[in-house]
């Protein structure tokens, strides 16, 4: 219990330093908006607020989704077949030092200014997290182990099922998590560069009208979107061994 | 239906680590196999379950080569190799659920209880006592319908109580479940109270130096406690062949 209050103790003090700061200084709203107007914002522009959040809840979901299916899928393959891995992997690795942002303009240029060039600018944030912490923990496991199991008569499916994918699992909720919290940022990102809804949309919206109350409001609502995801990735890892892998063997 | 080693050897990256080894385990016998430390013990097992393949020799099992990895034998590695995420129920009854064979629930209620282990069926590996987790990797190894096993150092972990007490447990386990036995250990005193018969293996390249048959009338700490001159013996075995390979006590 302590250790909880701890941090919302900092974040407390932090906010009293950031109220008496602007407090004292005056300093301008369009500049820093104290933390109480910042929240009036949030009330005031409630139900605007929680649309948009939808929007890019929505977009976050979608590409998050499709991102784990294809990096589930490839790892897997590439870790059945040896040359798929050592041709593919060390690009995909190499290639997450590419910042995916840049290629918002020509997505949209490939896929228009609908919802597809945020989903699949999601998909190619959370991609490469999720493949590389899930490639590296089936390639972490112990060959002595997956040769007791053949001693046992287990096929090569079996392996897989029964040893690899439960503990390649923990590497794929490892990437998940670090995923979920990029998925909000590359809809944002998406949203930045064109879209008519969505808190991305929304902050440049507001941005341009000097609302900076708002646009800190938006923060907000990014930060509890970002923080959702992980929690509900959290639970779902626990979900996962719980109920998928026990359950299915009992 | 005999295991055999017929002048068997194997030299891996240019390290001589069996050199002739011949030896025969009778059908339903408990055999030991003692050796100076990283002499090949658990070598022998692994060449048997086919995880390595000889240099030179033959391997049978009723005189049938052994060719590759096989399922002729049950085999429990040095470490319990448990899947963290399985319950006790799950990691026991494996063979049963790779090979696709119905698992009879009352036995193994009857081996959970048999082993103390029938309140902890739903507790995972991590939620258990070192003992408790080797007595269900024993228990796993039970399960699996072999004709033969192979322990490597099953109990090489445990603190002494608890290695008494699992060599207790093993020796007093029903008639259907004893099978010929290939046990791989360090412990002199272990290899007594517990087997047949005990090879004597030499320091690398190992080969059989002795081989002592065992036929007590009862098998139990009052007879081991007898067997000291036994014991000393098997020591002075061991470590003089250390001296002779220049290595130390």
């Amino acid at each position: 219990m302590k250790r909880k209050l701890y941090p919302l103790g900092s974040l407390v003090l932090l906010l009293a330093a950031w109220q008496l700061a602007v407090t004292l200084l005056h300093t301008p709203a369009f500049i820093l908006p104290s933390p109480v107007a910042v929240s009036q914002a949030l009330v005031a522009d409630g139900p605007g607020l929680l649309q948009n959040s939808w929007v890019t809840l929505y977009e976050s979901l979608i590409g998050l989704g499709i991102a784990c299916l294809l990096a589930f899928c490839t790892a897997l393959v590439m870790d059945r077949w040896q040359l798929l891995y050592q041709s593919f992997y060390p690009l995909l690795v190499i290639s997450q030092t590419l910042p995916v942002m840049v290629l918002g303009p020509l997505l949209s240029l490939w896929f228009g200014f609908g919802m597809a060039p945020k989903i699949i600018l999601v998909v190619l944030m959370s991609y490469f997290p999720i493949i590389v912490a899930f490639s590296e923990a089936l390639g972490k496991v112990s060959g002595e182990q997956i040769r007791f199991l053949q001693t046992m008569g287990a096929k090569s499916w079996q392996v897989y099922r029964l040893l690899k994918i439960p503990q390649g699992m923990q590497g794929f909720f490892a990437g998940l998590r670090i995923a979920a919290t990029y998925c909000v940022s590359g809809a944002i990102i998406g949203e930045w560069l064109s879209a008519e809804a969505g808190l991305g949309y929304y902050m440049i919206r507001v941005k341009n009208g000097y609302q900076i109350d708002k646009v800190f409001a938006a923060i907000l609502c990014v930060i509890v979107l970002s923080l959702g995801l992980n929690i509900v990735t959290r639970i779902f890892q626990k979900l996962y061994y719980k109920t998928f892998i026990q359950g299915r063997l009992s | 239906m005999p295991i055999t080693l017929q002048n068997v050897s194997l030299t891996l990256d240019k390290l001589d680590i069996l050199n002739d080894v011949t030896a025969t385990i009778a059908d339903g016998s408990f055999v030991s196999l003692i050796a100076p430390s990283g002499a090949g013990k658990s070598t022998i097992l692994k060449l048997l379950t086919g995880l390595l393949t000889p240099s030179m020799g033959r391997l049978a099992v009723d005189d049938q080569p052994i060719t590759g990895l096989n399922t002729t034998f049950s085999y429990l590695p040095q470490e319990d190799m448990l899947f963290p995420w399985y319950t006790v129920d799950q990691n026991i009854t494996l063979y049963q659920r790779i090979n696709h064979q119905p698992v009879d629930q009352e036995r193994v209620t009857d081996l959970l209880t048999l082993c103390g282990l029938l309140p902890y069926r739903k507790f995972l590996p991590h939620q258990l006592s070192g003992g408790m987790r080797q007595r269900v990797a024993l228990l796993r190894t039970m399960l699996n319908p072999a004709d033969y096993r192979l322990l490597d150092e099953p109990f090489g972990a445990l603190d002494a109580m608890t290695r008494g007490l699992m060599q207790d447990w093993l020796l007093g386990l029903p008639a259907d479940l004893k099978r010929t036995t290939l046990l791989v250990t360090h412990d002199i005193e272990e290899a007594i109270y517990l087997s047949d018969r005990i090879l004597v293996l030499s320091a690398r390249p190992a080969h059989v130096v002795q081989d002592i048959a065992l036929t007590p009338v009862t098998r139990d700490r009052a007879w081991l406690a007898t067997q000291a001159p036994l014991k000393a013996e098997i020591y002075e075995l061991l470590r003089a062949d250390c001296l002779a390979a220049g290595e130390h006590l």
